[in-house]
């Protein structure tokens, strides 16, 4: 059963995660004017990447006691995903695929998420040792609109090329990630043991491995030409 | 402990697994769904504006028929009797006393008569009905009639296979085309000898025009500024369009030209 001691898929998948978040800021930053729904998701990369470096750093350096590296760990990653959240709802506000009252309801969800963020932030307990009630509301919060996104590609008139389509591969990126995340995430109070979490950690990191890279091909779309 | 702890993680793994697996069928699901449907939408769009572009070509057809019609009537109640009267009242002249006047007035009489028969030659090609009552074929026969009376062409027009009658439309369209086609060879190709003919196939009717005149570089006349050569063809190929059948052109510089046209009953 050495596969199943997963310290160093956990350090691969970490490691190719800030390689790829790294390169998406720089592809993003090149290609920020090349199609304008996903222009600031540069800014999304970023702070994934210097999230993940900070948890790392903290996690992994002997000079901070257990409490405090978890402390650390939580605060960063409940910034991360506030960040997160707003570029991807900037993102569905931005795309002209969603249209009508999904529309018009987006900045009403983005107050509600950000609302309850706040009395997390009041709370401060559950801000510096509890992160994953952030991350199931934003799942639940994210996952409908790339459903929407979807079925209104199908009410549209077929008029795009898909493959070439920014929104869409980054939609299909977010889908996929939540997807296979969400239900992990609602039973984490169930996952005690150590090589548990590290298996969760790793199907995280891989979870945002396609992400990037899924965002990585949307930066590489053609820009699409004026037509009259 | 460690065991139920091992099977914990192969669960999840196979679990993901199985999520991601489903999530990558779906988003290439989506995207092959999409793709077909984009190809199907744009055939509709394709076939839209074909049928609106025959649509349009039939009505500027039906137009320009109205408007021979009302040429033709024009000249052949107003104009005709007009020169009728005309003739009639110069015949009616008594004997002057000059004799030149005299001549003046006989070949007064003979210019209006070969205006009267001209102008009728004009009202009937332009008249629909005729070809509606005798047919293309006859219709086809006095057209070249007219040409070889003219003494300058030598005018063959045969007609193969068991002749079939046409939709009276159809007929007319391909009388135009046939006009068209003369009109080109008078106006442009120099030629001395014409060769029409129609021949009735199992599914099609072929109209066959050849000429042995000057030709032109077909390149050349697609790029000359509204030529009329070029606005001949253009009709004739947009009349074809309209009986959903074929055109082909066969033409080079000094070697004559040949319009073949297809078009199914």
């Amino acid at each position: 059963m050495y596969f199943l001691h997963f310290g160093y898929l956990h350090i691969i998948t970490n490691l190719l995660m800030l390689v790829l978040a790294f390169a998406v800021f720089v592809i993003g930053v090149k290609h920020k004017n090349r199609h304008k729904e996903i222009s600031h998701l540069y800014i999304y990369s970023f702070a994934s990447f210097l999230q993940t470096l900070i948890s790392t750093f903290f996690l992994r350096n002997r000079f901070f006691d257990f409490h405090s590296s978890q402390k650390i760990e939580s605060v960063t990653v409940n910034i991360f995903v506030v960040i997160e959240f707003i570029c991807i709802y900037f993102f569905f506000i931005k795309t002209s695929i969603i249209t009508g009252v999904a529309k018009k309801a987006l900045p009403f969800f983005m107050i509600i998420f950000l609302m309850v963020f706040l009395v997390q932030l009041l709370t401060i307990k559950n801000f510096l040792y509890n992160e994953a009630s952030v991350y199931f509301l934003e799942s639940c919060l994210v996952l409908p609109p790339c459903f929407i996104y979807i079925f209104q590609l199908f009410v549209n008139p077929p008029t795009l090329n898909l493959l070439n389509e920014a929104s869409f591969w980054f939609n299909a990126g977010v889908l996929i990630y939540l997807t296979l995340t969400l239900p992990i995430f609602f039973m984490i109070d169930y996952f005690h043991s150590k090589s548990l979490a590290e298996t969760v950690n790793i199907i995280n990191y891989s979870g945002y491995c396609i992400v990037f890279s899924f965002l990585i091909r949307a930066y590489l779309c053609k820009p699409k030409t004026a037509t009259i | 402990m460690q065991t139920q702890n091992s099977n914990n993680i192969i669960l999840l793994i196979i679990f993901t697994t199985a999520i991601l697996l489903f999530l990558l069928s779906f988003i290439a699901a989506v995207l092959f769904l999409y793709q077909k449907r984009s190809i199907l939408y744009y055939q509709q769009l394709e076939d839209a504006k074909n049928n609106y572009d025959k649509n349009l070509l039939q009505t500027q057809i039906e137009i320009q028929e109205q408007t021979f019609q009302n040429i033709s009537r024009e000249i052949h109640d107003n104009i005709g009797l007009s020169l009728t009267l005309a003739k009639l009242q110069l015949n009616i002249i008594e004997s002057p006393q000059s004799n030149k006047i005299a001549k003046n007035v006989e070949s007064s009489i003979d210019l209006i008569s070969k205006a009267i028969h001209d102008l009728s030659d004009i009202s009937k090609s332009l008249n629909s009905e005729a070809i509606k009552t005798h047919g293309l074929y006859n219709t086809l026969k006095v057209e070249t009639e007219k040409i070889r009376r003219s003494g300058k062409y030598q005018v063959e027009f045969t007609e193969e296979g068991n002749p079939i009658f046409l939709d009276a439309n159809k007929e007319l369209i391909l009388y135009r085309i046939a006009q068209e086609a003369l009109n080109n060879i008078i106006k442009h190709a120099s030629a001395s000898n014409i060769c029409i003919k129609l021949v009735y196939e199992k599914d099609f009717i072929r109209l066959y025009i050849e000429d042995d005149g000057i030709g032109f570089d077909k390149t050349a006349v697609g790029q000359c500024r509204a030529g009329e050569i070029h606005s001949g063809l253009t009709n004739i190929r947009n009349r074809t369009q309209t009986l959903n059948g074929n055109c082909c052109i066969k033409t080079q510089p000094g070697n004559g030209t040949s319009i073949s046209i297809t078009a199914p009953y």
